[in-house]
């Protein structure tokens, strides 16, 4: 389970501070798969990034009773000067995962050939989205917060991506944010609208859909 | 799924997480920082002992005699190799969080962690690079220390003091650049009074008095005390630098803490 | 200025243990052990921080029995202000900055003051025990056992006593402390005789060994000069003569003298023998004092010529008999001079203690200091429990 209460986050700018979430109540009980639509620049990779704990709130506070993976499909969460493989055994130290099956499964899933071996700084965008992914996966987490940049495309990983996300158990929780209503049918069975720093919750996804694209 | 971690895990098992953690970055840290290349992580410990070495070699030739008596050498490798670690950490400090925060992404890595696991490693060097000195004194001139515990003590307050003190500017280079640009200059500025190349004898009453409010001359008389032992007179205050240690590594706890509420990563 | 609270966890129950009516099932009464880790854990600060500093006041400011304190001053040091050893440049360089080499005297007399010598030697004169389980003492800050060992007063006596040594003035302050002011004089008195004492003695040992090695010069030189002496005596007894160079330079003279006389006689007769005949009966006079004198001066050379190797011998001897007499007496001279040179370089070096303040009697008992200590206690407890908690806060990060 993961609550959120009265959840507050503002950036400091030039212009004076600019908030981007005023008061977010929420709980994502376990074994949910719940979409996140909101459009551009409307807070959800703020919201995804206090829900994994990168960053903290300005008020209110997160509870969390299940592991909660770090933010996938954005850059960072791993090491540039080093290379996918060191990523995977640091990764496996710090989440205490068996190493060499660890490197074993990223190497497989990720599918970077000898990029596996070679610094991290050498990838393109979409490999990294792929090790970071291959990752997480091998990591095994309850929930896993989702940018939509994974599920989106047509490459053979995204393809295996989609089918890893929908094969996660039945105890695993999936939040997707995206700002395409189709990406968030795909996957989810809610869905939630972030708009003006706020987020409401529907429990048909349907509805949420429709409302979402009259807003 | 992982195993059961949530708000009631008992503190023991954060502990065990947390030098888990600890660990794993201290081996990125070598990994990043030295690389696999030619000597590797040989660097770690020669890069210390090649600059302690130079400084006491040039003192050495231009054979400035020391008041008591003591070997030039020795006497400025000693002062200058807990100096190192001391300088290292603190110069260290401002990039300390901008310079990981790729790490934050994971939420077991807390910012002290990193912090804590830079400052280890540093540590692990200095004094991998002090033993070896020790060696070669001992080897070469027949100067073993006399209370080994002293020396070790002393560069772990050293370590202590330094740690406190990198904690507050990486908490402070989080508001503001200023840190970044101010603590090479004055880490520059301190060589003259940290203690680490003059002898708290040497200087008339007042002088050691007032010198004797830096908490890093201490741990320096208490390296050299390990060192030389009763060949000359020193002066430290063990209580006196603990307190300090605490009293920093509190404030830059608290400090850290704050900054990482504000922390955009 | 943002003021940051901690967030406490929500105590609302499990919520599976919630049936529909809302109420909880039975919960059974959490057990001793349980309820004790949990008030702890509510009331931390005030058991770790809080409750020490209460304790602490308390004891400082009720129970503890006051401490006066005594404090004297003196100064060591010798007539002239001999010059550290050479320690080089820095050292010359410290010097000119107003840098005095620490006077060796005086530590030690400051590290005597806090040796068991000093504890022993005192004891024999002041109930020291005594004086540190006063009635009035509390059971805290007073001497533990009645009997205790060396070890252990040396410790409390150490607690109670201080003596420290400013490089720059020189001057060493004895501060001692005690349940009566009295007896913080009284040991303060003890301490500083004592001190006196061991001055003393150190400048009479320091005398003792520069004048020993001047002393045995001159005993030295003395029975040199002695055996030489009795030597000459010896020689004379056995010669005979007071002076054998003297007397074969008599002798010498005798010949000498003799050979002029002869000279005169030939030539008187030479002369009245151009005047009268050879037969004439006027010369004989003189031809029988040339003869005699003739004769006489043979006799002297023979005499002189036989017992030439006796008298060469008997004045070679008497020679190195007296150079020798001569440089045992200059030794003599050069070991007494030295002698009265080592005396008067003893007394330039010795040292003295000069008493600077002498120990007063305090009135006023400025220990214990209680606000002081309980307001330090305070700052040291909240800063070890700010460090635990935010050790503690930074492990349970680690936890979700």
């Amino acid at each position: 389970m993961i609550r959120l209460h009265d959840v507050h986050k503002s950036y400091p700018t030039h212009f004076g501070a600019k908030e981007v979430l005023r008061g977010v109540d929420i709980t994502f009980e376990p074994g949910e798969k719940v979409g996140i639509l909101g459009r551009n620049g409307a807070g959800k990779s703020t919201l995804l990034r206090l829900i994994a704990g990168v960053e903290h709130p300005n008020s209110g506070w997160i509870e969390r009773r299940m592991s909660v993976s770090w933010p996938l499909g954005f850059a960072g969460a791993m090491h540039y000067s080093i290379s996918g493989a060191d990523n995977a055994r640091f990764l496996a130290r710090i989440y205490d995962k068996p190493i060499r099956e660890t490197v074993e499964f990223v190497e497989n899933f990720a599918d970077l050939g000898h990029y596996f071996r070679m610094p991290v700084r050498t990838y393109s965008s979409g490999m990294i989205v792929r090790l970071g992914f291959s990752l997480s996966l091998a990591v095994q987490f309850d929930c896993y917060l989702v940018d939509e940049a994974i599920a989106v495309g047509d490459s053979r990983f995204a393809e295996r991506a989609r089918a890893a996300l929908a094969d996660l158990n039945a105890r695993a929780s999936l939040l997707l944010v995206s700002h395409q209503a189709e990406t968030v049918r795909a996957f989810c069975k809610t869905a939630a609208i972030l708009q003006d720093g706020r987020l409401i919750r529907y429990d048909d996804l349907d509805q949420a859909i429709a409302a979402y694209q009259a807003a | 799924m992982s195993e059961a971690i949530g708000p009631q895990a008992s503190l023991w098992s954060c502990f065990r997480i947390q030098t888990r953690v600890i660990g794993a970055l201290m081996l990125r840290e070598m990994g990043t920082r030295f690389g696999r290349d030619n000597l590797g992580y040989v660097w770690l410990f020669l890069e210390p002992m090649m600059l302690g070495g130079a400084i006491g070699a040039i003192h050495h030739v231009t054979g400035h005699s020391l008041p008591g008596g003591l070997e030039p050498f020795t006497f400025w490798v000693i002062g200058y190799i807990p100096y190192y670690l001391f300088r290292g950490i603190v110069n260290r400090a401002p990039a300390g969080i901008v310079g990981n925060q790729s790490l934050l992404y994971h939420r077991r890595i807390t910012v002290f962690d990193i912090m804590l696991s830079r400052h280890l490693l540093e540590g692990a060097a200095v004094g991998t690079a002090l033993a070896g000195y020790i060696l070669l004194f001992g080897a070469t001139a027949n100067i073993w220390p006399a209370e080994p515990g002293k020396m070790v003590l002393g560069m772990a307050l050293m370590l202590g003091l330094s740690h406190g003190i990198a904690l507050l500017i990486a908490a402070g280079s989080v508001y503001t650049e200023l840190f970044d640009r101010i603590t090479h200059l004055a880490t520059y500025l301190s060589i003259s009074f940290t203690g680490a190349f003059f002898m708290v004898f040497w200087l008339p009453t007042e002088m050691q008095k007032a010198v004797l409010t830096i908490p890093t001359v201490h741990c320096f008389e208490l390296v050299r005390n390990g060192l030389y032992g009763t060949l000359v007179p020193t002066s430290f205050d063990i209580p006196y630098v603990t307190g300090w240690v605490a009293a920093l590594n509190m404030l830059g706890m608290a400090a850290l803490r704050k900054a990482r509420r504000h922390l955009i990563v | 200025m943002t003021i940051w609270t901690k967030r406490s966890q929500p105590t609302r129950l499990p919520e599976a243990a919630i049936d529909p009516a809302g109420w909880s099932g039975p919960v059974p009464m959490p057990g001793l052990l349980v309820r004790a880790r949990r008030f702890a854990r509510r009331n931390a600060f005030k058991l770790m921080v809080l409750l020490p500093t209460l304790l602490a006041a308390i004891y400082l400011f009720g129970i503890a029995a006051p401490q006066f304190e005594t404090e004297a001053r003196f100064l060591v040091r010798g007539r002239s202000s001999g010059g550290g050893g050479g320690a080089g440049a820095l050292a010359e360089m410290a010097q000119g900055s107003g840098f005095k080499p620490a006077s060796e005297d005086a530590m030690g007399v400051r590290d005597y003051l806090e040796s068991h010598d000093a504890v022993a030697a005192l004891r024999q004169r002041v109930p020291v025990i005594e004086i540190f389980r006063r009635p009035e003492a509390d059971a805290l800050a007073r001497l533990w056992w009645s009997d205790p060992t060396a070890e252990r007063l040396l410790d409390y006596f150490k607690r109670m006593a201080s003596a420290e040594y400013d490089t720059t003035s020189g001057i060493t302050t004895l501060r001692v402390r005690s349940f009566r002011s009295e007896d913080s004089r009284l040991i303060a008195q003890n301490l500083l005789g004592l001190s006196e004492e061991l001055v003393n003695r150190l400048n009479l040992r320091m005398q003792e060994d520069g004048l020993r090695v001047a002393r045995d010069d001159v005993a030295r030189a003395e029975t040199r000069l002695k055996t030489i002496q009795l030597e000459v005596g010896r020689f004379r007894e056995r010669e005979r003569s007071v002076d054998p160079t003297r007397s074969a330079g008599l002798t010498l003279e005798n010949i000498g003298k003799l050979e002029g006389a002869l000279a005169q006689a030939r030539a008187d007769l030479a002369e009245a023998q151009r005047f009268s005949r050879p037969d004439s009966p006027s010369l004989l006079p003189l031809r029988n004092k040339v003869a005699a004198l003739t004769g006489q001066v043979v006799e002297e050379r023979h005499r002189l010529g036989s017992t030439s190797e006796g008298v060469s011998q008997q004045v070679g001897e008497f020679e190195r008999l007296s150079v020798e007499r001569e440089l045992a007496l200059s030794q003599l001279a050069s070991a007494n001079a030295s002698l009265e040179r080592a005396r008067a370089d003893a007394q330039r070096q010795q040292i003295f203690l000069l008493r600077v303040v002498e120990p007063n009697l305090a009135e006023y008992a400025r220990y214990p200091k209680a606000t002081l200590t309980t307001l330090y206690i305070f700052i040291c407890l909240s800063v070890l429990y700010g460090l635990a908690w935010l050790l503690i806060a930074g492990m349970r990060e680690h936890a979700s």
